[in-house]
């Protein structure tokens, strides 16, 4: 019976019965040769009476010693039953036992534990002279507290009736030992809050005992995330981690009286995210994505002889993706223009290629898709790339709005192929959107003007296109809005109202 | 383009362009609230020139920023290139920015890297006022290193030619911080080994210079796991993230020069495991409870399942069926244990499996009982007021325990007491049967020659109602008769 954690590190059971109380426990051996024991107690709520044994500890180095405190059905702060401190000897002898087979000495353990855990951390440490402590959260008057929260802990504790003076006696366990500065070369950890409603009572008036300590330290946790006692350990878990993982190496760190916490959970982000937004490698509207002159959209090509060409101003090479798979790249000639294969054969069907630019900086534009199917040698025609001029103006000023010749504004379109043309001076591209959605682009011939089809048929109904120019540096200039509406034709296509969504 | 991490957290990639030099990075925002930020230098070699970009980071509560070091195709030091150092200018330009949009302060950021990212965390760290170093191995003579150990880099800092003179200025940059005692409060962590290659020309000479720090901590790493400078810092990532997790709380803790390692992964672990063994929960000395009912592959009533038998020196017997709990059976002061359950079982084959529990806790090996259930078994008549008589197994009068036999000789006697059929097993295998002379005397033999070896034969009786008396097994060995002498 022996779980094994999710990093396949084994856990064994036993149960030491050489005391007067057999007790129970777990047993991890330590990974890489470390030669560090940690002890952890259990807190009251602990599954199964162990604590910290949820995988927390799955990746310290340690050898790793959790003892159960469940002795004849009941919890005991690992201390005592009915006032027969044999269960408190009875743990210890476990831990010595343990410790000794390892050929290892209290220089080299580590107590560990939360609340009542916590207060066995303390105690056994302070009196048995381990080396380090730590303590989220204990109790240092263990029997007031176990008198008022916990009554049937009590009872077997301190007896029938929870006598007053054995109350009184196990108050002071702690206290003591601390008082008496025992183990005062140890290095102690302790942790709690004022979000803890045990602080005042259970932790702050002792908090002076330790002065004379070599090595006290006092994280007060003031967080937003700690709304009572219990939370103090998952507030903490990586902090606690950090003060463990330099502990098993052999370290002690000095923190001091020191307080964390202090989150800001809902802090307004808009700065970091617009920053974000601002410097994000993928650009926006100001570095257009690479216009894709052939294959036109839906052509059908020979599968080893396809050629991506062409323009991306403002990019200094393009990047070819399919399916969330890099494909190849190419850079971008001074003119813009740009051409690329893929270098074999593509599989027979339809490719949905992505492609985008890259400019000096290393920012992207966003993408460009080109669908095109690849079919066996012979059985299409090469699709011919339109004949377009990959020359650019540098000359004139700035950019403006290209001047859209065709179609005319409102003009009603008796084709459902849409020939846009006009010019634009001192542009390299043009391109189109319909809704804010990027239809497609064509090349600035070097007299300035341009023609573009988008090679699909246009729904019928209105239209409203948005024309933009873009010069050499990528710079967009202001649209030019066409409205147009394209009217029924009588090409034999089922008109799309007769449909009516009745399926 | 974001990526989100093992642990699902979004990682964002971008370009902070306005300075000199496009920087590029990756950013996580902080989690649960957390006011800090960790920055973070890539070493030579680093996937992508993204230090620490691995997932190793992913526990860190704080805005991590990962800055990639990669200008015009080349690594350096985020420093210059070709004696450029508009590198630096344009890398502390996005620290800054980054750090202001999170309303953060120099306070509040904790600059990270191993080997040349953690030359790069000191020298931003001390000029620029940063309140946490953490630099792993290090090199802090950086012309030297890169034109001897890494020309390429080199070249792409220094220049083609990586004069002596701009060597020499690679090399004072850190040292001239240090030895100027800039950002004096600055926190700092250096890990460094004795095993590392660099370590006497590139990092004893300055501790003087970095000892003057008042919060200057030296983790010295005296590891078998530390072959060479590449290994220190894999071997310290625990301790690493363990300053880490307490720098991003705001705490910085005080580890003075501490030598550590000292690891011994061949170290004699007899003792632990004989104490592991000797006080396992499950003992193997402790015998494993004796079922009596049901028998084994008994057909049984879904209704009437009783589980019974004998577990001397337990308290009570643990039953479990396919690793679920069923119930706990008391035992009795003679050993005696019996159990029922309330609810029926599944019609079907069942494989219960039990152990013994002593008083201490401590376990008995398993052991496994078959028997299955059907609803078209009918239940046996409730107990009658009369007590049932057991059938004892019979007694074997030979062959005598571990006697050795001619094949020829085998013959099994014995006598029993209230039964009509004697039947015998081996391994699970009925090998037949006799009936029972009026005295209670029986005897058998087999039809076959018997082969050579060992055998454990279990003979058990049966009486007119057709109960099963528990088995009495006799051990002997058969060796074969020799060959007739020849003439």
């Amino acid at each position: 019976m022996s779980p094994a954690p999710a990093n396949g590190r084994q856990l064994l059971t036993g149960i030491e019965a050489a005391g007067a109380f057999p007790v129970e426990y777990r047993f991890a051996h330590a990974q890489k040769g470390n030669r560090h024991l940690v002890v952890v107690f259990a807190n009251f709520s602990a599954p199964g009476d162990y604590g910290w044994s949820n995988g927390v500890f799955d990746k310290l180095r340690a050898n790793i010693l959790w003892i159960r405190d469940n002795f004849e059905g009941k919890q005991s702060y690992y201390l005592c039953r009915g006032m027969d401190f044999g269960l408190e000897q009875s743990v210890v002898t476990l831990i010595s036992n343990v410790m000794k087979s390892l050929d290892l000495t209290t220089e080299s353990v580590t107590l560990w534990g939360g609340s009542k855990g916590g207060s066995a951390a303390l105690y056994f440490g302070l009196k048995y002279g381990f080396k380090n402590i730590v303590a989220i959260a204990p109790q240092f008057s263990i029997g007031t507290y176990v008198k008022n929260v916990h009554p049937g802990t009590a009872r077997f504790m301190l007896g029938e009736g929870v006598p007053e003076e054995n109350v009184r006696i196990v108050d002071s366990l702690v206290p003591d030992l601390a008082r008496s500065g025992a183990n005062r070369a140890a290095n102690i950890y302790l942790v709690s809050s004022p979000q803890d409603d045990q602080y005042p009572t259970q932790v702050e008036p002792f908090l002076g005992l330790f002065q004379h300590y070599e090595n006290f330290n006092f994280v007060f946790s003031d967080s937003p995330h700690i709304a009572d006692h219990t939370q103090i350990a998952g507030r903490n878990v990586p902090m606690l981690m950090g003060i463990v993982n330099l502990l098993i190496d052999g370290i002690a760190p000095r923190l001091g009286f020191v307080s964390n916490g202090f989150e800001e959970p809902n802090r307004d982000r808009s700065a970091i995210d617009s920053y974000l937004a601002a410097t994000s490698r993928v650009r926006g509207d100001e570095f257009l994505p690479p216009v894709v002159t052939a294959p036109g959209p839906g052509a059908e090509l020979r599968r080893d002889a396809v050629r991506l060409t062409g323009h991306a101003p403002g990019a200094v090479r393009v990047v070819v993706w399919e399916h969330g798979k890099y494909l190849g790249q190419t850079d971008v000639d001074a003119h813009g223009a740009w051409s690329w294969e893929l270098g074999r054969a593509w599989s027979k069907g339809e490719h949905p290629v992505k492609v985008y630019g890259v400019d000096a900086s290393g920012f992207q534009s966003r993408r460009t898709e080109v669908r095109f199917t690849a079919v066996d040698s012979g059985a299409a025609a090469v699709a011919q790339p339109m004949e377009r001029a990959s020359v650019i103006s540098t000359a004139g000023p700035s950019t403006t709005a290209p001047v859209v010749l065709e179609p005319v504004a409102h003009e009603q379109v008796m084709d459902s192929r849409v020939v846009f043309a006009g010019s634009a001076a001192a542009s390299t591209q043009v391109g189109f959107r319909e809704n804010g959605v990027l239809l497609g682009g064509t090349a600035v011939a070097p007299n300035g003007s341009w023609s573009w089809e988008a090679g699909w048929q246009w729904a019928a109904g209105a239209h409203v296109i948005d024309v933009f120019a873009v010069d050499a540096s990528g710079t967009e200039s202001p649209a030019t809005r066409v409205p147009f509406t394209v009217m029924q034709t009588s090409t034999g296509a089922t008109p799309a109202s007769y449909y009516g969504g009745t399926y | 383009m974001s990526e989100a991490t093992a642990k699902g957290r979004k990682v964002i990639g971008g370009i902070d362009a306005s300075g000199g030099h496009p920087v590029e990075y990756r950013f996580t925002h902080a989690r649960s609230g957390n006011r800090h930020l960790m920055v973070v230098f890539a070493n030579i070699y680093a996937p992508d020139d993204y230090g620490w970009a691995t997932g190793v980071l992913d526990n860190l509560r704080s805005n991590i920023l990962w800055i990639r070091d990669r200008f015009d195709d080349g690594n350096t030091y985020y420093l210059c290139r070709e004696m450029d150092f508009t590198v630096e200018q344009s890398v502390i330009g996005l620290i800054t920015r980054v750090m202001k949009s999170l309303g953060l302060t120099p306070g509040d950021v904790t600059l990270w890297g191993s080997s040349k990212g953690g030359s790069a965390a000191l020298y931003f760290g001390l000029r620029y006022g940063f309140r946490n170093i953490v630099a792993s191995v290090p090199q802090l003579r950086i012309g030297t290193f890169v034109r001897d150990v890494y020309p390429d880099t080199g070249r792409h800092m220094l220049g083609e030619a990586m004069t002596d003179d701009d060597v020499r200025v690679l090399d004072a940059v850190l040292p001239d911080l240090l030895a100027s005692g800039a950002s004096p409060e600055t926190n700092l962590y250096l890990v460094s080994s004795p095993q590392d290659e660099q370590y006497p020309t590139q990092v004893e000479p300055y501790l003087g210079l970095l000892q003057r720090y008042p919060n200057f901590n030296l983790i010295f790493s005296e590891s078998p796991f530390i072959t060479d400078h590449g290994k220190v810092t894999q071997r310290n990532t625990p301790p690493l993230l363990g300053i880490a997790y307490l720098l991003v709380e705001g705490i910085a803790p005080r580890l003075g020069l501490t030598r550590h390692g000292y690891e011994e992964p061949d170290a004699d672990k007899s003792g632990i495991t004989s104490f592991l063994e000797s006080t396992s929960v499950v003992q193997g000395s402790f015998a494993a409870p004796v079922v009596t009912a049901p028998r084994r592959h008994d057909l049984l009533s879904t209704t009437h399942v009783r589980l019974a038998g004998r577990a001397p020196g337990a308290v009570r017997v643990s039953i479990w069926e396919h690793g679920k709990y069923l119930a706990s059976a008391p035992v009795d002061a003679d050993g005696g244990w019996t159990w029922h359950r309330e609810q029926p079982w599944a019609a079907g084959e069942h494989r219960v499996r039990l152990f013994a529990v002593d008083a201490s806790g401590y376990q008995s090996e398993r052991t496994e009982v078959r028997f299955t259930t059907s609803e078209h078994v009918t239940a046996p008549v409730p107990d009658s007021p009369e007590p049932r008589r057991t059938l004892l197994p019979p007694l074997v009068h030979t062959p005598e325990p571990y006697q050795q036999l001619l094949d020829v000789q085998v013959r099994l006697t014995g006598a029993a007491n209230g039964a009509t059929q004697v039947g015998f097993r081996e391994n699970d295998v009925f090998l037949g049967s006799c009936p029972l002379a009026h005295d209670g005397r029986w005897l058998w033999n087999a039809d076959w020659r018997w082969t050579e070896g060992p055998h454990t034969v279990e003979v058990f009786v049966v009486n007119a109602a057709g109960d099963e008396s528990p088995p009495a097994p006799v051990t002997f060995a058969v060796i074969p008769t020799p060959a007739a002498p020849a003439h």
